[in-house]
């Protein structure tokens, strides 16, 4: 068979396939009724675009941050103090705390940035806990009492609702919007740069990649995307305290990353997709008889991913025969080398 | 051939709390040629290379590039100023493949690619030019010691160096190996890149290098031609006695 | 002057708890270069061990501190064994940080299911004595511990300099090919090592649950503040642990006196970010 007609039939397969899923998504708050279910789908798409938005700094640039609970913390409350205090519009409230978030991080993060490994994951841990200590001290933060968002009625405006269906949405979109735009930079100039510094800090230097500068790059995308989920989950509980940054938080976000797969921007969605259900449901039916039986689970989890799976879910399923065989008998995916020789074909073209 | 040096090193001296890894070392590299530096181990030639690379400063000394004094440059400004260099422990990118090795280098260096069209081009024609482009699917972890070491020469050529430093680039090669590698070096060479290369395989240094700086205990003791060096009696007592048992090996 | 000597006594028998705390845990990432991001909840298990045998079966807690020293060691020692050695060989850090992060989760969480989160105590006839110094008041359970403390730190500290075993471990720490290669069992060492370090985190809990309240996040704070003590005592040093330690406990109760008792947590944080900035620049500097 032509090899151009070969990658074409590849690419359409692939796009049904995900066309679909993303059908069988959109078309779930009209079968699914239950503001519990739907709370359980829009917990998944906040947790896994913060688990994202860790992931760029950790699984691709590989300095582990165990405070960005705390980013997200921020980015809420900026965006709520803004809007309490000046009644601005909930939605540029959002982008003023992404962008507070994002200058705290760079400006606190850059002499941090000598610091590798361990040591900047302990950083990370006390930089996060400093934040909450400052808010808990602080009556302008309202202390430990936290912050309300005004009520009122249910308005695109002012994004809230009484029900949970546009919150499904907007957290849907807003997890393929932060999937899309990972993608690209796993893809681009900045994510190789990042992922050399992960593999070899020296070699990155070597061939030209200053450290410093994409690491702070990347701090600062990831706390602004940390900081949007804050906004987000504002919006949505219209309710945030202090306990919304402690430790346990920080640690929840990396979860899903992990067990999905670190490597891969695919991974904290995968993750979260097949463990916040799950701890949803124990926690739900367990935890009045059991209490922490859900986090139990998820420590589980963990430690038999870390020990048997360390690649995470997506890497194994990258070397399995099931891949293999949904890439040839479903997806008709053609050899690698066929679909770059396409690819070449087509920058050739371009260049004519 | 007057030409000027393309890289002169003057006086460096490295002193690490107490010792003296390297004491007043001065040479220079010619443009368009392949320099060898040579010693037993512990002479400083690994010091050296790495003042000279940037990887860190010169206790005393300045190192000047094609005239411009490049001493406090850091390690990242190197490949715009088109040098490019190789570890001897090699450092592949390991959980990426050869291709994406060589693609995240090809965006950067003073020609850095502008686009992924571009990046993924040059990498194609620099794995084609390493004799790498067959594995180029293959994880980089996964392969053995002379693919590694190829890897390391792509990854610097990605960056269209004029200079090219390489650290042992042909230990742990078996002859096969090593000539295959020492024609690779000279096919470098014959583009258009200056080479200074460290090692410790004679039959490469006598092959390749024109001109040959013998470093001891942290000093340079002769420089010349290979024969000149080969047969200069100090040397001969210091470093080849034990050498030409090596170069067997 | 006499709060100031007051909050100095307490500062010092608290931070004791700092140093033992974290020696257990630099001993583990000096010999394996690990972070043992579960060394608080190992504290914790510690305490409910302690709990366990005072409730159940009449022992007295200091009595039972060699009993729980003893069963930390071999459950250090197992999940070594079974969980990290394994996950060494991948030489990555992110696994091996949430092996031990996980394994935190693990035991709060077990003990949050098995123990439920009320608090419990131990107190004992002794526990509401107070010893009269001058003008400061200390609780005798907080002396004795601190008794304990200079004990375990001086047979640390001869156990690691003067033995055969000491030495390997300081070996391995240093170098484990080189280590390997002249006979050492690199293995064996790191079970030891690890085995080791939670019987000191074990004891720790075993020390506090006379005047600390036992329940399942109790050790997380102390967890944190080993790692302070690591980084700011120097790795690998004992008297730097135990010194840091010491200041730790000092800081906190000094910013609880002259600043505000709410803040002093962020002080100790704030403090810690800048002094580790602060070395790991003169480092890089120095090359």
């Amino acid at each position: 068979m032509d090899s151009k007609r070969a990658v074409h039939i590849y690419h359409r397969n692939l796009a049904i396939a995900v066309g679909l899923i993303l059908l069988v998504f959109a078309l779930i708050p009209m079968a699914v009724k239950s503001p519990y279910l739907l709370n359980i789908f829009v917990l998944v798409f906040y947790m896994s675009t913060l688990s994202m938005a860790w992931n760029l700094l950790g699984g691709m640039t590989g300095q582990n941050s165990l405070g960005h609970a705390a980013y997200m913390g921020l980015g809420a409350y900026a965006c709520c103090l803004l809007v309490v205090k000046t009644g601005a519009n909930p939605w540029l409230a959002g982008i003023f705390g992404m962008v507070v978030v994002g200058l705290v991080a760079g400006i606190v993060f850059y002499p941090c940035f000598i610091l590798r490994g361990p040591y900047f994951t302990l950083v990370s841990i006390a930089f996060g806990e400093s934040i909450r200590q400052v808010i808990i001290n602080s009556a302008f933060f309202g202390r430990a009492s936290g912050v309300g968002l005004p009520f009122g009625s249910d308005s695109w405006v002012h994004f809230r609702f009484t029900s949970k269906v546009p919150y499904y949405y907007v957290g849907l979109l807003m997890m393929i919007g932060v999937y899309l735009v990972m993608k690209k930079i796993d893809r681009s100039k900045m994510g190789f740069a990042l992922k050399t510094i992960r593999e070899d800090e020296d070699a990155a230097a070597a061939i030209g990649i200053n450290p410093t500068r994409y690491k702070i790059m990347a701090v600062v995308i990831s706390a602004m995307v940390a900081g949007l989920v804050g906004f987000f989950y504002a919006s949505y509980i219209r309710y945030i305290d202090p306990e919304l940054m402690i430790q346990a938080k920080s640690t929840e976000s990396v979860l899903p990353a992990i067990v999905g797969g670190a490597a891969y921007v695919e991974g904290p969605i995968i993750g979260g997709l097949i463990m916040i259900p799950l701890s949803e449901y124990l926690r739900a039916n367990f935890s009045a008889i059991l209490p922490g039986i859900n986090m139990l689970m998820y420590a589980v989890a963990l430690l038999v991913v870390i020990r048997f799976r360390p690649a995470g879910i997506l890497g194994w399923y990258m070397n399995s025969r099931t891949k293999a065989f949904v890439d040839e008998k479903i997806l008709r995916k053609p050899p690698l080398g066929v679909l770059e020789e396409v690819e070449m074909m087509g920058y050739r073209k371009g260049e004519a | 051939m007057a030409e000027a040096p393309i890289i002169e090193v003057k006086n460096i001296t490295k002193r690490f709390k107490g010792l003296t890894a390297v004491r007043e070392v001065s040479f220079s590299v010619r443009e368009g040629g392949i320099t060898g530096m040579i010693g037993p181990n512990g002479a400083g030639k690994s010091t050296t290379f790495n003042m000279i690379c940037g990887y860190y400063p010169p206790t005393e000394g300045r190192i000047f590039y094609k005239g411009q004094d490049i001493t406090d440059k850091k390690a990242y400004e190197y490949t715009n100023m088109k040098i490019a260099r190789t570890f001897q422990i090699m450092k592949p990118l390991k959980n990426l493949s050869v291709l994406d090795n060589v693609v995240a280098s090809s965006y950067f260096g003073h020609a850095g690619a502008k686009n992924v069209k571009e990046a993924r081009e040059r990498a194609m024609e620099v794995l084609q030019f390493t004799g790498l482009y067959e594995k180029r699917h293959v994880l980089s972890k996964d392969m053995g010691t002379p693919d590694q070491k190829r890897l390391e020469m792509a990854r610097a050529l990605a960056t269209r160096p004029e200079m090219l430093f390489l650290d042992e680039n042909m230990a742990g090669l078996n002859p096969a190996e090593t000539e295959d590698a020492i024609r690779l070096i000279r096919r470098i060479n014959e583009s258009g890149v200056t080479i200074l290369l460290i090692e410790h395989i004679m039959q490469a240094v006598v092959s390749l290098c024109e001109e040959v700086i013998v470093l001891h205990h942290g000093e340079k003791i002769a420089e010349g031609t290979p024969e000149q060096v080969m047969n200069d009696p100090y040397v001969m007592e210091v470093y080849l006695g034990t050498k030409k048992e090596d170069a067997h090996a | 002057m006499s709060m100031f000597l007051q909050a100095c006594v307490n500062g010092l028998l608290m931070g004791g708890f700092y140093s033992l705390m974290g020696m257990g845990q630099n001993i583990i990432f000096g010999v394996m270069k690990i972070v043992n991001f579960c060394h608080g909840e190992m504290l914790m298990v510690g305490m409910y061990l302690t709990f366990i045998l005072y409730t159940y079966l009449g022992i007295d807690p200091y009595l039972a501190v060699p009993i729980v020293a003893v069963t930390m060691f071999c459950l250090g020692s197992v999940i070594q064994h079974t969980l990290i050695t394994p996950s060494l060989g991948t030489k990555s850090f992110t696994n091996l940080l949430f092996l031990t992060v996980g394994l935190g989760l693990l035991l709060s969480n077990g003990a949050l299911v098995i123990f439920g989160s009320e608090y419990r105590s131990i107190r004992t006839a002794y526990s509401q004595t107070y010893i009269q110094l001058g003008p400061v008041t200390m609780a005798l359970p907080r002396l004795i511990s601190f008794g304990v403390l200079i004990v375990v730190t001086i047979a640390l500290f001869a156990f690691l300099k003067y033995t055969t075993i000491g030495k390997q471990i300081r070996a391995v720490s240093q170098n484990p090919v080189g280590a390997e290669v002249v006979g050492i069992d690199v293995k064996k060492i790191y079970i030891l090592t690890y085995g080791l370090g939670i019987a000191l985190a074990g004891t720790a809990g075993a020390l506090l649950t006379q005047f600390y309240t036992i329940f399942p996040t109790a050790g997380a704070s102390f967890g944190f503040r080993a790692l302070i003590v690591v980084v700011v005592g120097g790795l690998g040093s004992i008297p730097g642990a135990f010194m840091a330690g010491i200041f730790l406990g000092l800081l906190e109760t000094m910013s609880a006196l002259f600043i505000s008792p709410s803040y002093s947590d962020l002080i100790v944080f704030m403090t810690f970010i800048v002094i580790l900035v602060v070395r790991q620049t003169m480092i890089a500097r120095r090359k």
